[in-house]
């Protein structure tokens, strides 16, 4: 033990060493600085990533699914990007497959807290439904340039409603984001955002 | 019968181990200065002022600049001699401001602007190395260290523009080379030695007025001098100030002969005199150019101290205070473009890389600590000569930021004015790495090596994460945000 006490006495004494470890520091703080190690988001809506066999040209083509990936994630948000389908928070979703002729399906409970009158919205490249238990809210199912869809949805009571938002990627650029906003309040949430009026958490 | 030599034992025998090292800096620095400098096809920053400042030359039209020419003679050569906008059109409305106004043609391209800029930089990671090699002599550690200029982003980006911060680097590292080269042989000196030293300071001073700090080498190599009588003292003093002047009036006639019109309404601050001798072409005449330089000086004096100052309260500043600048306060976005296919936006910006400016940073502490106990406290040193190294660049490095901070005081001043002592402070990485290694460095330990290899990775690897913002390249906010390590660098992301 003593040994071992003078010979980290005498790593410490020589230069070289504490250059090596400084550097070698150095390199971690840089590391840590540009890769994200673990990204973690909050589990609120369950992601699945369809990989398509064929070209997809609606969003209720058949589902000829080749291969399926599931994701967590706590926000709907995907900004635009050319080459891959990217979370705002956990970064690219797509590996070499997923790039173009996938679907993707979010799943997630919503708690209205408060009764009232929500604008959603949706923007996405290409096509999306959004669906409010069995009811389609709003949707556009053909392919298309970022362009936004807005509808008014009532909740007269508060309480739990299960929320899915499917989405299709066809080819070129690809993007999906989801926001709400209740009658009386100016401000803007993206879906899966908790707020005063409403929160989310994953289905069962 | 004698054993035939291989091929690879003749190549070797032929070039050195320095002219490889040096070569492979060089191809490194075209990779990262010279490839696609015509990119991005917009002017940004200053490129604004002094294109049309080339224009004016390239036109003949009689200017007055808050700069001295140099620089501006070259960016207007490097467009006359490539010429890449012929037959395209640049108004007099569009220059005469001093600035560009309005859009220019669709055709225009930059590159003839940037050339000489441009090369000038590429040269200098060379000039760098030969720089380093000439402190120690150890090519390996010079080739190391050189990456430190070769893959610094702030550098590469400020350096690629029709700007004339790496003209000004080009001439000051070139004097450094050659006081270096005397500093070594001190005992065989003779006036013309000083003529030359004296005309390259001054090469480096009629680009940018910082360039003065150059006077510091006269004087290390004076009192290196030894047993110097009043007369040999006079005559180098002379022989310097012969080169500064020589090269100081010659710029100073290019300048004024190439200004033989006078834009409408644009007399800047002509005296009368100077008018006369535009009109009645006294200019060509060297006797004449008294009133000119007289002129110009006033000019630059008056420019100066009328700019305005730093608005530290102001969010959008981007002006910064030199204090700042070694943390890399702070960055200058200097281009950017958004898409509508994208939420992605490109950006130009001035940002170091942080482990080239980090371990500057330290190496000056480190620099300064040394010589203080030197100097105060007696403290033994282990090698005279990187020590007097050392301490003329700690000199250069301090001499140079206190005049800067005193003129920060006066006027306002934006973080590439650093690049100059950034690079003292990577001379002083590579000396202090030099002193505290030595016996190490000598055995040519294993570790060490590693510990280079280590730095080198770190380099390049910083290089290409923040390459996005010198390369003119897309990024989505929260990329940009990833790259903005602190919220004091005040990096510029558009939402």
């Amino acid at each position: 033990m003593k040994n071992k006490k003078f010979k980290i006495k005498a790593l410490f004494s020589d230069s070289r060493y504490v250059l090596l470890l400084s550097l070698i520091l150095l390199s971690l703080a840089v590391l840590y600085k540009t890769v994200k190690f673990n990204t973690t988001v909050e589990k609120k809506i369950k992601l699945t990533l369809s990989q398509q066999s064929e070209a997809i040209k609606d969003l209720h083509d058949e589902r000829k699914t080749v291969l399926t990936k599931v994701f967590f994630v706590d926000e709907v948000d995907f900004p635009l990007s050319s080459h891959a389908f990217t979370h705002v928070h956990l970064k690219s979703l797509s590996s070499y497959q997923f790039k173009d002729n996938f679907f993707v399906d979010l799943e997630t409970n919503l708690k209205v807290i408060k009764e009232g009158v929500y604008e959603f919205t949706v923007c996405s490249d290409d096509g999306f439904s959004l669906i409010m238990g069995d009811k389609v809210v709003i949707e556009s199912t053909g392919p298309r340039e970022m362009q936004c869809s807005t509808a008014n949805i009532a909740f007269p009571v508060t309480g739990t409603y299960p929320l899915r938002i499917q989405y299709f990627q066809g080819l070129g650029l690809m993007g999906l984001k989801a926001t709400y906003k209740n009658e009386k309040d100016k401000r803007v949430y993206i879906v899966g955002e908790d707020s005063p009026f409403m929160t989310y958490s994953l289905p069962n | 019968m004698k054993k035939p030599r291989s091929v690879w034992a003749y190549l070797r025998s032929v070039i050195s181990k320095k002219a490889v090292l040096g070569s492979i800096i060089l191809l490194a620095a075209c990779f990262t200065y010279l490839r696609s400098y015509d990119e991005p096809k917009s002017l940004f920053y200053d490129e604004l002022y002094y294109v049309a400042v080339a224009q004016k030359y390239i036109k003949h039209y009689m200017q007055f600049e808050v700069h001295p020419p140099l620089g501006k003679l070259l960016i207007a050569l490097g467009e006359v001699v490539i010429h890449p906008n012929k037959g395209i059109e640049i108004s007099d409305d569009t220059v005469k401001t001093g600035r560009i106004n309005g859009d220019l043609p669709p055709q225009f391209t930059p590159s003839g602007y940037r050339f000489f800029p441009v090369i000038f930089s590429t040269l200098s990671a060379l000039i760098i190395f030969l720089i380093f090699c000439s402190l120690s002599g150890n090519s390996l550690l010079a080739f190391f260290f050189s990456l430190m200029y070769v893959f610094d982003n702030a550098l590469i980006v400020n350096f690629r523009g029709a700007l004339i911060d790496g003209t000004l680097l080009f001439f000051t590292l070139l004097s450094i080379l050659y006081f270096l080269h005397l500093y070594n042989k001190v005992s065989k000196l003779g006036p013309w030695n000083y003529f030359l030293l004296g005309c390259l300071a001054s090469l480096a001073i009629c680009t940018k007025i910082v360039g003065t700090i150059l006077f510091l080498l006269f004087v290390f190599l004076y009192f290196k001098e030894p047993k110097l009588n009043f007369k040999k003292m006079l005559s180098r003093a002379a022989f310097y100030s012969l080169g500064l002047f020589i090269i100081f009036f010659s710029v100073y006639y290019i300048h004024v002969a190439l200004g033989s019109r006078v834009l409408p309404d644009n007399k800047g601050s002509a005296s009368p005199e100077y008018l006369t001798l535009v009109s009645n072409k006294g200019i060509y005449n060297p006797l004449n150019m008294y009133v000119p330089i007289r002129d110009n000086m006033l000019d630059m004096k008056r420019s100066h101290s009328n700019m305005a100052k730093v608005d530290m309260c102001n969010p959008l500043e981007i002006a910064s205070h030199p204090v700042g600048w070694p943390l890399g306060i702070k960055s200058i976005n200097m281009l950017r473009e958004s898409s509508t296919a994208s939420d992605a936006v490109k950006y130009l910006t001035i940002q170091g890389n942080p482990v080239n400016w980090l371990i500057g940073l330290l190496s000056v502490i480190l620099s300064i600590c040394l010589v203080v106990s030197k100097t105060v406290f007696k403290t033994p040193i282990k090698n005279k000569k990187l020590y007097n190294y050392i301490l003329i660049f700690t000199a250069l490095y301090v001499g140079y930021m206190v005049a800067i901070i005193w003129s920060g005081t006066q006027r306002i001043l934006y973080m590439h004015l650093y690049f100059i002592p950034l690079v003292f402070s990577f001379v002083l990485a590579f000396l202090m790495f030099s002193y505290l290694f030595e016996k190490y460095i000598v055995k040519k330990d294993k570790i060490i090596l590693v510990s280079l290899l280590l730095f080198a990775s770190l380099i390049l690897y910083n290089y290409v994460y923040f390459s996005p913002f010198t390369y003119y390249k897309a990024l989505t906010y929260e990329q940009c945000m990833n790259r903005k390590w602190f919220s004091f660098w005040n990096t510029y992301c558009e939402k």
